[in-house]
C-alpha cells in the first residue's frame, strides 16, 4: 500500500453520506434521462416524420389551367391527363419564393399493347424527390434512358426487358403499392420520352417540349399556403392545388411535443440544480472540520478544490450514467407507449445516433455538475483552515 | 525554532474589537517542551493556531525553522504545515469513513517527505502508541483515549520537527490524560519540539517551560516544579 489516495477519502465518505449523495445522483439521473428521453424522441419522431413526409411527397401541384377540371379530376401524380403545359413552367414555378424543391411529369401516352393498358408516366431522376421514395428497393443512382420503373400491379420482375410502346425497356425498379394510379404505370426518363416522340411513336399523347405537372415541396417556415398563393400568382397559365400532406401536421404536432419535453428538461433543471447547491453547501458546512483537518495536514486549497470539485463530478457521473441508461431501456420499453403518446411513429434511432444521445445527455449533465460543484469545491478552499476547525462539529 | 515577532490578532465583531493575541514576542528552541496555560478565552488557541500557520495573524511576523510562515504563498505554507508540523487537537478528528490505520496514513495524502512505506510507518506508529491491534478498527469502535492515541500517531506520520497541541487531554480522564502526557514527553525526548495548550495548570510539571496568556498577552511562568514525575 502506497500513500493515502485522495480518491480513497472521497468514495469512502460518499458511502457516508448515503442519502444526500444518493439525492445529488437523483438529480444528475433526472437531468440526463429527460434530456436523452426527448432527444431520442424527437430524433426518433422527426427520422420518422422525414421518411413519412418525403414518401407523402409533395405539398401541391402545379397543372394546365382547364375551366372542366376539379381538384379531383386533377389530381394528377402518375394520373394520365390530355392537358400539357410548356416545360418552361418548371423553371418559373421553381423560381417562385417558397418553393424548395420542383419536379417535372409527364404523361407520355397509354400502351394499350399491355394485358391492361399501361400508363406511361416520364419523370426527371435529377429532379424527383417522388418516384424515388416509393421504390421498393434502393437504386442508389439515376434511372437511365433505356430503363422503366414499375408500378406495383404492371407484370415484370428486375432486370426483365419489357417492350413499351414497341420499344426495349429493363425494368430497373418496382414501387411500393401505394393505392393510386402509380400502381398501374410505368416511369420512364424524360429524355427516353423525347426519343419516343421524336422517333415518331404511334398512341403518344405527348409532344415535345411539354410536361403535364409540377410538383412542389414548400419551404415549411413560409406555409403551404402562402407559396400556393405565390405560385399561382407567378403563373398564371396553371391551376396549383394543395396535395392533402399530413406532414405539415405531424411535423406541428411533434413541435409541440417537443417544446413540451424540452419545457419538462427546463423544469427539471431549474429544480434540481438549487436542490444540488443546497445539498453541496450542507455537506460543505457539515465537513468544515474535516477540511480544517486536513488543511492541517498540509493540504492546499488546491487539494482542497479538487477533492470538493471531483466528489460533485463523481456523483453527477454516476447519477447521469445511471439516468442516462435507465432512460435508455425504458425508451425501449415503452416506445409504444412513447409513440403513442407523440401520436406518431417513431423510428428506432442507429446505433451511432443513440450512442451520441446518449453521450450528450452525459456531457450536459457533466457541464452542470462541473458548474454545481464549483461553489462548494471554492467554499472549501476558502476557508481560513483555524475558523473551519473551531467552528466544525464532527 | 519558532519565533514571534509583535504578533497581533484582532477579530472585528458586532460588539467592538476583540485582541486575541496582543504583542506576542516568544521564541521556542528546538527540542523545548513548551506549555501555553491560561483561561478559557485569553488567546491560547489563537497564538497556537498563528504558530501553526492555520491562521493569519493581523500584523506581526511569524518564523518557523527560519522561515516567515505568513509571507509564504498557500502551496508553501501547506507543505510546512503538511512535512514540519504535527497537530492535535482536543476533539481527535479522524475520518469516520476510515480505519485506523488509513486515518494514520491519511498526511501523506498531501505530502510526505518520509522515505519508508506509509502503511509500514503508520503500523509502527500506532504500535507505539499501543494500538496495534487496533488497525482495522473504525472510529466509531474505539474509546476516547483511543481515538487521542491514534490522532497522536496521526501527527507524527510525516516525521515533523515540531508538534502542536491545543488541549488534547480536555475530555480525558486523569488516568488517561497521564497516560497521553506520558506519550508527549516520549516525542520531547526524540527531539521533537512540543507546544501544547492546556488549561490545566497541574500539568506544568510535564515541560521545560511555561507560557502564561491572559487576555492575549503572552508571559514567561517561573518556578514551576513538577511534582508529578
Ligand atoms: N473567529 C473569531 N471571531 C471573533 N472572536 C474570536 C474568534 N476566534 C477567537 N475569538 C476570540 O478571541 C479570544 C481568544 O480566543 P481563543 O480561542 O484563542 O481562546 P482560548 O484561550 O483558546 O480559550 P479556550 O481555553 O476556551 O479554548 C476569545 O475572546 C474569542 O472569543
Ligand atoms: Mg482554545
Amino acid at each position: 500500500m502506497g500513500r493515502m489516495k485522495a480518491n480513497t477519502v472521497i468514495l469512502r465518505g460518499a458511502k457516508r453520506r448515503r442519502f444526500r449523495n444518493l439525492a445529488v445522483m437523483l438529480c444528475f439521473a433526472f437531468i440526463a434521462g429527460s434530456l436523452l428521453v426527448t432527444g431520442m424522441l424527437m430524433a426518433g419522431a422527426q427520422s420518422a416524420v422525414r421518411t413519412g413526409s418525403e414518401r407523402l411527397g409533395p405539398d401541391m401541384i402545379a397543372v394546365p389551367m382547364d375551366p372542366t377540371a376539379t381538384s379531383n379530376g386533377v389530381f394528377l401524380i402518375c394520373q394520365p391527363s390530355d392537358l400539357y403545359l410548356p416545360s418552361s413552367t418548371y423553371d418559373e414555378v421553381l423560381g417562385t419564393p417558397g418553393v424548395t424543391q420542383a419536379a417535372m411529369q409527364a404523361y407520355v401516352g397509354t400502351d394499350q399493347a399491355w394485358p391492361r393498358p399501361l400508363i406511361v408516366i416520364a419523370y426527371e431522376p435529377s429532379q424527383d424527390f417522388t418516384i424515388r421514395s416509393l421504390l421498393a428497393s434502393y437504386l442508389g443512382r439515376s434511372l437511365l434512358d433505356n430503363e422503366v420503373l414499375l408500378g406495383d400491379s404492371v407484370y415484370g420482375s428486375i432486370g426483365d426487358t419489357v417492350s413499351i410502346f414497341g420499344q426495349a425497356f429493363t425494368v430497373a425498379g418496382r414501387l411500393d403499392p401505394t393505392s393510386a394510379s402509380a400502381d398501374g404505370s410505368a416511369f420512364i426518363t424524360m429524355d427516353a420520352a423525347e426519343r419516343l416522340v421524336n422517333d415518331g411513336v404511334a398512341g403518344l399523347s405527348m409532344q415535345p417540349g411539354q410536361i403535364s405537372a409540377v410538383l412542389i415541396k414548400a419551404d415549411r417556415s413560409v406555409g403551404t399556403d402562402t407559396v400556393l398563393h405565390y405560385v399561382s400568382a407567378q403563373n398564371p397559365n396553371v391551376l396549383v392545388f394543395p396535395l392533402n400532406n399530413q406532414g405539415q401536421g405531424i411535423s406541428d404536432q411533434l413541435s409541440l411535443a417537443s417544446q413540451g419535453l424540452y419545457l419538462t428538461v427546463t423544469v427539471v433543471i431549474l429544480v434540481s440544480l438549487p436542490l444540488i447547491l443546497l445539498i453541496s453547501a450542507m455537506s460543505v458546512n457539515e465537513r468544515r472540520r474535516e477540511i480544517g483537518l486536513m488543511r492541517s495536514m498540509g493540504a492546499s486549497q488546491k487539494d482542497m478544490f479538487k477533492m470538493f470539485f471531483a466528489e460533485g463530478i463523481y456523483l453527477a457521473a454516476a447519477g447521469a450514467l445511471a439516468g442516462a441508461a435507465a432512460a435508455t431501456i425504458s425508451l425501449f420499453l415503452f416506445q409504444g407507449t412513447f409513440s403513442r403518446l407523440l401520436q406518431t411513429e417513431l423510428v428506432s434511432p442507429s446505433m451511432l445516433d443513440m450512442t451520441m444521445q446518449f453521450l450528450f445527455a452525459v456531457l450536459v449533465a457533466m457541464l452542470l455538475a462541473g458548474t454545481a460543484a464549483l461553489w462548494p469545491a471554492l467554499k472549501a478552499s476558502r476557508m481560513d483552515p483555524y475558523d473551519a476547525i473551531r467552528s466544525g462539529q464532527n | 525554532m519558532i519565533e514571534t515577532n509583535e504578533v497581533m490578532k484582532t477579530y472585528e465583531t458586532l460588539s467592538g474589537r476583540i485582541t486575541a493575541l496582543d504583542q506576542a514576542n516568544i521564541s521556542i528552541k528546538d527540542g523545548e517542551f513548551v506549555l501555553i496555560v491560561g483561561r478559557s478565552g485569553s488567546g491560547k488557541s489563537t497564538l497556537l493556531s498563528i504558530l501553526g500557520g492555520l491562521t493569519r495573524p493581523s500584523s506581526g511576523k511569524v518564523m518557523l525553522n527560519g522561515k516567515d510562515l505568513w509571507a509564504m504563498n498557500d502551496e508553501d505554507l501547506s507543505e510546512v504545515r503538511g512535512s514540519e508540523l504535527g497537530f492535535v487537537f482536543q476533539f481527535p478528528g479522524l475520518l469516520p469513513t476510515l480505519n485506523t490505520l488509513e486515518n494514520v496514513m491519511l498526511p501523506t495524502m498531501f505530502c510526505s517527505k518520509v522515505e519508508e512505506d506509509p502503511s509500514e510507518r503508520a503500523t509502527i506508529l500506532l504500535q507505539t502508541v499501543g494500538l496495534g491491534d487496533k488497525l482495522d478498527s473504525f472510529p466509531n469502535q474505539l474509546s476516547g483515549g483511543e481515538l487521542k492515541r491514534a490522532a497522536i500517531a496521526r501527527s507524527l506520520m510525516n516525521n515533523p520537527s515540531i508538534i502542536l497541541a491545543d488541549e488534547p487531554t480536555g475530555d480525558l480522564d486523569v488516568n488517561t490524560e497521564k497516560e497521553i502526557m506520558d506519550m508527549f514527553c516520549r516525542i520531547n525526548k526524540l527531539g521533537k519540539t512540543v507546544v501544547m495548550v492546556t488549561h490545566n495548570q497541574d500539568l506544568a510539571c510535564f515541560a521545560s517551560r511555561v507560557l502564561s496568556m491572559e487576555r492575549g498577552i503572552v508571559s514567561e511562568e517561573e518556578g514551576q516544579k513538577c511534582e508529578r514525575i
